[in-house]
């Protein structure tokens, strides 16, 4: 053993912290943020997994999450960008556990969203389906692309990459995509 | 409607539309059940501090024992195999020898070498193991943990990789490359006869191909042996496997992770293996989700009925560890009692990547090292302890030439006393090894100046 060992010490009781927020307001900012913004996010996260039911309950977990470090939240304002990085982690985790995002339910006839009027069902299973096979950076680099409209500087916080890595992410999905529909980006 | 960018819109927006507006449930900040560490990457996990009368409790079972595997992988020729019957030798233990170990089980021998053992002092009033066994260039060598003595050696004919320890401080497990497989073998001590035994067993594991094996781990009853195998190739639907063998029967039951040609697939890991008390849930970790490339800790049940990989669980993540720093996860061992993970990290203060390495600067200046021992909850992956700490100056001339982080190679039951390796990343020191208990490092002596090859308690 060298001097250095002397160092080594237990860390000081200072440092205990339990879980749960110490912020009496957390719990209505959350939800505020939750009435606000959840639809979006869950949406997100249907796109992401193909299932409402997961897709709940990883926005759920992600709202959750924010409740419990929310008094270790320095600037409250950055908290829907927090929510929407733990709603990918989540799709991540989801998708790694589960393997591979659940097949879309076939459509009950072929009539279409008011959303997707210009888009026939099979384009648009064929569409995600493809999309559905990129790598998850690039397929979440489109999605917030897409369908969240982020910036790509945006979508580099959320992601925690650089806006150049961003960019390429969303080149090379939107060939890919291309490549798998047969089409060119 | 041209483009694939409008096409894509429009389909993420139709999708969106299959959710209502109206129909969203409520908002529960209270805890569930179930409920797993789906997000939170970029916070920091709230962290305690062990205290001997908080919230661990007393160890439930003897301890699990784990091998340190140094930078070893190798490329075993061959196809894998379907189980095979197994025929062997029947092996009696003398009865009391080692406190009730599975030993029954262990009917498939092969001829024994037996050589002279000497009697290890006990460490720490027998709360740490005895004995542990390193391979050693050529020859297998078991030593006494307390003194760093040579008790035994054996100088077999074989290409030993891999070691691994039951909880009994009597019984390890060992692999050697051979011909299209790996074999292996059982090595016994004998305090009170005075001898150790080594004999191989009729199970071999059988890799070939683009297969390699990774490491292995004993049960802690040497009921079963665990390894691990992971495909070399970048093309191959079949990424990883653990393999795990019931030595009662020769049986193999496989569980396989799909390649790097699915970017939810499994790549190569590092092999760490370890059981919990329970013979039936092993830790092992992995590289999932390939095309971004980090390293899970999983869970598997090996009790339930399936083969594919993916239905273990991820305890944690290296992302999600290295969210607080850029730290390298090194080792992670569950506890025999199956509540935690202990595994060894490092961290340099502005390093431009994660992991140890990637120190650049100009030199002359010191940087900031920490290498710990941490402890994770197995069920919620959250990190609940620093067990152990230690800063270094690293100079910055050794950019890219860190040492190693600290390792984890033994842990009783709760996690509560561990002997680690830890290496300090400055030029002239060699690999420590040592016992933390209470946050306290004590150095165990080693044979010559450091402690090299591969060795499990």
């Amino acid at each position: 053993m060298d001097a250095d060992a002397a160092a080594a010490r237990p860390l000081p009781q200072a440092a205990i912290a339990g879980p749960g927020p110490t912020d009496a307001g957390a719990e209505a900012a959350v939800t505020e943020l939750y009435l606000r913004n959840a639809l979006g996010l869950v949406r997100l996260a249907h796109i992401m997994v193909g299932s409402r039911e997961l897709a709940e309950d990883v926005v759920q977990d992600a709202f959750y999450g924010l409740y419990q470090r929310w008094g270790k939240l320095n600037d409250p304002a950055k908290a829907l960008g927090y929510v929407r990085s733990s709603v990918l982690n989540g799709c991540r985790s989801a998708l790694r556990r589960r393997g591979r995002p659940e097949a879309l339910e076939p459509p009950p006839e072929p009539v279409a969203s008011a959303e997707a009027a210009a888009l026939t069902e099979h384009e648009r299973r064929e569409v995600i389906g493809a999309l559905r096979q990129l790598p998850a950076r690039q397929r979440e680099a489109l999605v917030l692309r897409y369908y969240l409209g982020l910036s790509p500087a945006e979508i580099g916080l959320v992601m925690g990459i650089s806006e150049g890595s961003v960019r390429s992410a969303t080149h090379r999905g939107l060939a890919a995509l291309g490549r798998i529909l047969g089409e060119d980006a | 409607m041209n483009t694939v960018e409008d096409k894509l819109q429009q389909a993420l927006e139709a999708t969106a539309s299959e959710i209502p507006a109206t129909q969203l449930p409520a908002l529960s900040l209270a805890p569930r059940a179930g409920r797993g560490r789906i997000g939170g990457s970029l916070w920091h996990a709230a962290i305690w501090i062990r205290s001997r009368r908080g919230r661990w409790v007393a160890a439930v079972a003897a301890t699990a024992a784990v091998a340190v595997v140094i930078g070893l992988a190798t490329a075993i020729g061959g196809q894998p195999r379907a189980p095979r019957p197994v025929l062997g030798l029947p092996v009696h233990f003398p009865a009391g020898s080692h406190g009730g170990t599975g030993s029954s089980m262990l009917t498939h021998l092969g001829p024994a070498t037996t050589v002279p053992l000497q009697i290890a002092p006990a460490v720490d009033g027998g709360a740490v193991p005895a004995y542990y066994v390193v391979i050693h260039g050529p020859s297998v060598e078991v030593l006494a943990t307390a003194t760093g003595k040579v008790l035994a050696t054996f100088m077999p004919a074989a290409a030993f990789v891999a070691v691994s320890g039951a909880a009994d401080d009597r019984t390890f497990v060992l692999a050697a490359a051979a011909k299209g497989r790996i074999a292996l073998y059982l090595l016994r001590l004998n305090p009170q006869a005075g001898t150790a035994w080594l004999a191989p067993l009729r199970t071999a594991v059988a890799t070939g191909g683009s297969l390699r094996f990774a490491g292995l781990a004993a049960s802690p009853d040497v009921s079963k042996i665990a390894v691990a195998v992971n495909n070399s190739s970048h093309t191959s639907t079949y990424g990883a496997g653990i393999w795990v063998y019931d030595l009662a029967t020769g049986s193999r039951r496989e569980w396989r992770g799909a390649g790097e040609v699915s970017d939810t697939g499994m790549a190569p890991g590092t092999g760490w293996l370890s059981w919990a008390a329970d013979d039936k849930t092993l830790a092992f970790d992995i590289e999932t989700g390939v095309l971004e490339g980090f390293i899970a800790v999983r869970l598997l049940d090996t009790a339930l009925p399936g083969t594919n990989l993916s239905s273990s669980r991820v305890v944690l993540r290296e992302v999600e560890i290295r969210a607080t720093a850029q730290p390298q996860l090194e080792s992670p061992l569950l506890t025999a009692d199956g509540s935690t993970i202990v595994l060894g990290q490092c961290e340099v203060a502005g390093a431009g990547g994660p992991g140890c390495p990637s120190i650049s600067g100009s030199q002359g200046r010191f940087v900031p090292e920490t290498l710990s021992i941490d402890e994770y909850s197995a069920r919620t992956g959250h990190r609940i302890a620093i067990v152990y700490r230690r800063r270094y100056n690293v100079p910055q001339a050794q950019s890219g030439n860190p040492g190693p982080p600290p390792s984890v190679l033994w842990a009783n039951a709760s996690g509560t006393v561990l002997i680690v390796s830890t290496g300090a990343p400055v030029a002239g020191h060699s690999v420590d090894l040592g016992i933390v208990r209470d946050g306290t490092f004590t150095a165990l002596r080693v044979q010559g100046t450091a402690l090299s090859g591969t060795a499990a308690w």
